[in-house]
């Protein structure tokens, strides 16, 4: 047991390494830099000589290999740098999209898991019979419609029909909670019956799975009453699986969600990601890229952890 | 009146586009504390039959489609869901063939032997909790006030299998039905775990019926023995009887493979060449013919005929009087002392 | 338990056999038949682009956002309306249908094959190369898919193949985990351990034995991933890194209707409900695969 997490929390080095080391390279293979875009952006007549000054002192012009040791020796000092284009810190910038990334993953888990789950559930016990139908074919249905365009269409019917609009504004969630409330509602709405779509389905099987086993029998057998059989003996063995699960979507949801930031006018991760890739900031690219794949490696890892400490079955090898 | 009357039972499991006929028409009985054994090969239907008893088929695809199960008159198959509750460890109870498994890993020990009573007899968790000790004792499982408040992951094979016969035992049943509960475990413990089995009982006064694929491990314990073969029950007997008297080429076969110090060791063991049938895919005649040593040309056209050999004895194949009276020679087969390990 | 052997899905079938097998799967999975024949229905929609079209994919015959059986300037029908251009929807759906379609099977294809390949071998390695190649895949697991996706197009430009290549990247990464595993278990069976001990090379081994046995595996895969890069494609278009106009795909269909809506909400909701559609069929398909290909699933109580 303790040399399963040890382990695993030293195969994190590698992964990190390599990693950075691919967020790196991933910048490096976008066509330009972000000088060209510097200098365009006044609408002067690209002045080959600025894009010259800019380029050395973000040292764009030091061969592949030299920026490459030079990113790697700056994170090692724990430093994510400096935008090129606003001169920001990229920890600052981080900390200020985040929030709204993690808020509108976190409310999708909480939507999706609230349908999810009860429906799961009463699909797997009334297996074959309507219930079970109505659920699973609700489940394909919404699994198969891309929750972006769920979110369009959301978007849409609030703008025509009430005139509402998104709020726009800067605060935090601490600073106007109800605020960002309504701002992520929507979004929140359209990935969380997505993720439910898939949900369900998991713990459908996962229910049916413990519903099989034979201590459901041995209950069975003691004339127990159905609802004790269900509640006592087949869920507390769905549901760690089935937390488990959750939490590994809401991982996918972080790097999902770039689209339904953009419709919505979210300042989250993803949008800042793709402004930073398309104005070719190098700097904030890799470390906001960094730093999501980073917590997804280390989100998965904790969970896994989780998940050997609790199973008591597990713990028995 | 028996305790327990099957009669004709067939539960059937439906597959996309074949039937596995898993128990195709048996009948047996037990009386009011009588110890009674089903035995036959692995597959051949035995878990299935003893669900059924219960209800507890899985369904779908299972289904029994004919048949009645008598307990003191009342035919458990009529019984709607709540009445059927009723009867599960309260009057029949059973110990499973996993002890592995058969225990909830997220639960101790203690909610798990006391539910039960709690729900059937009406007990008071305190009541109950004191019973669940001195089961525990009974069960030979020593320090029962630290066991109650472990995980079943903390108990070996053995020890979970004494836990599951305290649970058997603790609503007091007429009947247990045990489904091999000692095929998974050491030999050593096999023994212990089948001695204390029969000591429960019988001081209780409980029947018992004990399923399991070895003819010889049952032999020490067991009053009657019903031969099971793909399906259907092909020999049934007194223990005497059958060790002595078989009369069906399948129960012959059965008892030639078993290793007993007080025969001959020179004649070895034969295992019964072959494998069963297919249940899905029964032949016409009788289900054993392709083994068979004693086959004629009736035997794979219709299915034998049930003869009684003696008054309380009968065997279903076409030659069975033939066998009956080749096997009743003096030579005592019924082994008078231990059996070597299995 | 159903054993394999008296499981009529997974005995051998002979040529002449496999018509019925494949009628008799049909008929326990009608959902899955059900599947397919949409799919094939709109395969035939697709190609019939040029031949079967009313009208040309680029060509203004009316207003913005003509509605739905409206007319064009010259009286052409336009059954399905008119886009923000004024271009006949229907025959752009029917256009943009073979590059999402293109997309959709080819990005798939390259992905669940490499990470087949990669899964298979850093199983039967083992060792070191096991070692760093999960790393690798770790770190692949763990990035935006859409961010990797994004880079890619971007370094390739915006072509169908840069878009493909892009796509199949996110794929890659995930099949090789599960074929990992698969196979994982397939090289400790005693055939392969028998074959390996008999001398057959590697490359015998893993042709011969693990990558059959992880065909089945990889068509889930296969399935699951075609519905996923259609409305991954539709995801990156609306981002603007996807397949470019003039040449129509589902997604960018979507993304240019967006600041149209107020004309008409049909050029939007068309074409995301035919990506629906299609990521429906096919994940109807790819369930009713995985029931009769998945061991697990199989002969369950
Ligand atoms: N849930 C099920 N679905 C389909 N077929 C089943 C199911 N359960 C049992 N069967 C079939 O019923 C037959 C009898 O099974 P059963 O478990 O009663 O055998 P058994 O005599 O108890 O064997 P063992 O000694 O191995 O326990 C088997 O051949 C099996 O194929
Ligand atoms: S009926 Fe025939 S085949 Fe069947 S057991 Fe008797 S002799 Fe053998
Ligand atoms: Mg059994």
């Amino acid at each position: 047991m303790r040399d399963y997490i040890i382990r695993r929390v030293l195969l994190l080095i590698p992964n990190l390494f390599i990693l950075a080391t691919l967020t790196f390279f991933l910048a490096r293979v976008l066509p330009g830099d972000v000088a060209l875009g510097l200098v365009a952006e006044d609408g002067s007549v690209i002045d080959q000589e600025a894009v010259q000054v800019i380029r050395e002192r973000l040292g764009l012009n030091d061969p592949m290999p030299v920026q490459y040791a030079r990113w790697m020796l700056q994170l090692l000092q724990g430093d994510l740098g400096k935008s090129d284009v606003s001169d920001l810190s990229v920890v600052h910038v981080v900390a200020e999209t985040a929030e709204v990334t993690f808020l509108l993953a976190i409310l999708s888990v909480i939507i999706g898991a609230a349908m999810a789950i009860p429906f799961g559930i009463l699909s797997a016990m009334m297996r074959g019979r309507w219930p079970d139908q109505v659920i699973r074919t609700f489940s394909a249905v919404f699994l198969a419609l891309p929750n972006f365009w769920l979110g369009i269409l959301l978007l849409l019917a609030l703008v025509t029909w009430f005139s509402w609009s998104p709020p726009i504004f800067q605060e935090t969630f601490l600073d106007a909670p109800v605020k960002q409330f309504q701002r992520l509602i929507l979004p929140a709405v359209a990935i969380g019956t997505s993720f439910a779509a898939v949900a369900t389905r998991l713990t459908r099987s996962t229910m049916l799975e413990v519903l099989n086993q034979d201590y459901i029998r041995t209950a069975r057998a003691k004339g127990l009453f159905p609802n004790r059989v269900i509640i006592r003996h087949a869920l507390p063995n769905a549901v760690l699986p089935i937390i488990t699960l959750s939490a590994l979507l809401f991982a996918g949801l972080l790097n999902g969600a770039v689209v339904l930031e953009r419709i919505f006018a979210l300042p989250g991760m993803g949008v800042e990601i793709v402004t930073a890739t398309s104005e070719r900031d190098f700097q904030l690219l890799q470390g906001l890229v960094l730093v999501l794949g980073a917590f997804v490696m280390v989100w998965m890892l904790l969970i896994d952890l989780v998940y050997v400490a609790l199973d008591k079955r597990i713990q028995l090898e | 009146m028996p305790l327990l009357e099957i009669e004709n039972l067939k539960t059937y499991f439906y597959g996309d586009d074949t039937v596995v006929k898993a128990v195709d028409g048996i009948s047996y009985n037990i009386e009011e504390g009588e110890t009674v054994a089903l035995v036959g090969e692995s597959g051949c239907g035995k878990s299935v039959s003893s669900l059924s008893i219960l209800g507890l088929i899985p369904s779908p695809p299972g289904r029994i489609v004919d048949g009645e199960v008598r307990f003191r008159d009342t035919d458990l198959l009529q019984l709607q869901p709540s009445d059927m509750r009723r009867y599960r460890s309260r009057r029949i109870a059973m110990v499973f063939q996993e002890p592995m498994s058969s225990l909830n890993p997220v639960i101790n020990i203690e909610t798990q032997l006391t539910e039960g009573m709690i729900t059937q007899l009406g007990l008071t968790n305190r009541q109950a909790k004191d019973r669940a000790l001195e089961l525990l004792e009974t069960v030979g499982i020593s320090d029962p006030e630290r066991r109650l408040a472990q995980f079943p992951h903390e108990f070996s094979g053995g020890m979970r299998q004494r836990v599951m016969i305290a649970i058997a035992l603790s609503c007091e049943p007429d009947l247990i039905i045990a489904d091999e509960p000692t095929t998974s475990l050491d030999v050593t413990i096999q023994a212990q775990i089948l001695d204390l089995m029969q000591t429960l009982t019988r001081d209780r006064g409980m029947a018992l019926l004990l399923i399991t694929h070895n003819l010889g491990v049952v032999a020490r314990y067991v009053e009657r023995i019903n031969i099971m073969y793909a399906g259907r029950i092909i020999e049934h007997g007194s223990s005497t009887d059958i060790f002595e008297k078989p009369s069906h080429p399948y129960t012959v076969g059965l008892l030639n493979s078993i290793p007993r110090i007080d025969r001959d060791t020179r004649s070895s063991l034969d295992p019964i060449p072959g494998q069963p049938p297919d249940l899905a895919h029964l032949p016409d005649g009788c289900h054993f013919a392709e083994r068979c040593r004693n086959r004629i040309d009736r035997c794979t056209r219709e299915y034998p005929q049930t003869i009684q050999v003696e008054p309380r004895h009968t065997s279903t194949c076409w030659v069975a009087n033939e066998i009956h009276s080749n096997t009743a020679q003096p030579t005592p087969l019924m082994p008078k002392g231990e059996l070597k390990g299995v | 338990m159903i054993t394999a052997t008296n499981n009529p899905e997974l005995s051998p079938t002979r040529a002449n056999r496999t018509g019925s097998a494949a009628w008799r799967i049909m008929r326990r999975h009608p959902t899955g038949a059900v599947g397919l024949v949409i799919t094939i229905l709109i395969l035939l929609f697709i190609l019939s682009a040029g031949i079967l079209t009313p009208h040309k994919y680029d060509r203004t015959l009316s207003g913005k956002a003509a509605p739905m059986m409206s007319r064009g300037f010259d009286d052409e029908l336009l059954v399905l309306g008119g886009d923000e251009l004024g271009r006949d929807v229907l025959t752009r759906l029917q256009h943009a249908g073979r590059t999402s379609f293109v997309i959709g099977l080819a990005a798939p294809l390259l992905g669940v094959t490499l990470g087949t390949i990669i899964g298979i071998v850093s199983a039967y390695r083992g060792g070191i190369v096991d070692l760093l190649v999960q790393r690798v895949v770790d770190v692949l697991i763990s990035l935006p898919g859409l961010v990797l996706a994004m880079a890619v197009t971007l370094a390739l430009g915006f072509s169908v193949w840069g878009v493909i290549i892009a796509l199949s990247l996110n794929v890659v990464g995930g099949s090789s985990r599960v074929v990992r595993s698969h196979a994982l278990t397939q090289s400790q069976l005693e055939y392969v351990q028998a074959a390996r001990a008999l001398g057959a090379s590697d490359l015998r081994i893993i042709f011969r034995h693990l990558l059959p046995n992880s065909m089945a595996v990889s068509l889930v895969l296969f399935t699951v991933g075609v519905g996923a890069a259609i409305t991954a494609e539709a995801g990156l278009s609306f981002l603007g890194l996807g397949v470019q106009p003039p040449t129509p795909s589902w997604g960018n269909m979507l993304t240019f209707a967006q600041q149209y809506f107020r004309f008409g909400a049909h050029i939007a909701v068309i074409p995301g409900l035919t990506i629906a559609i299609v990521v429906f069929a096919i994940n109807l398909v790819g369930d009713s695969l995985r029931d009769v290909l998945d061991p697990h699933l199989r002969g369950r109580g």
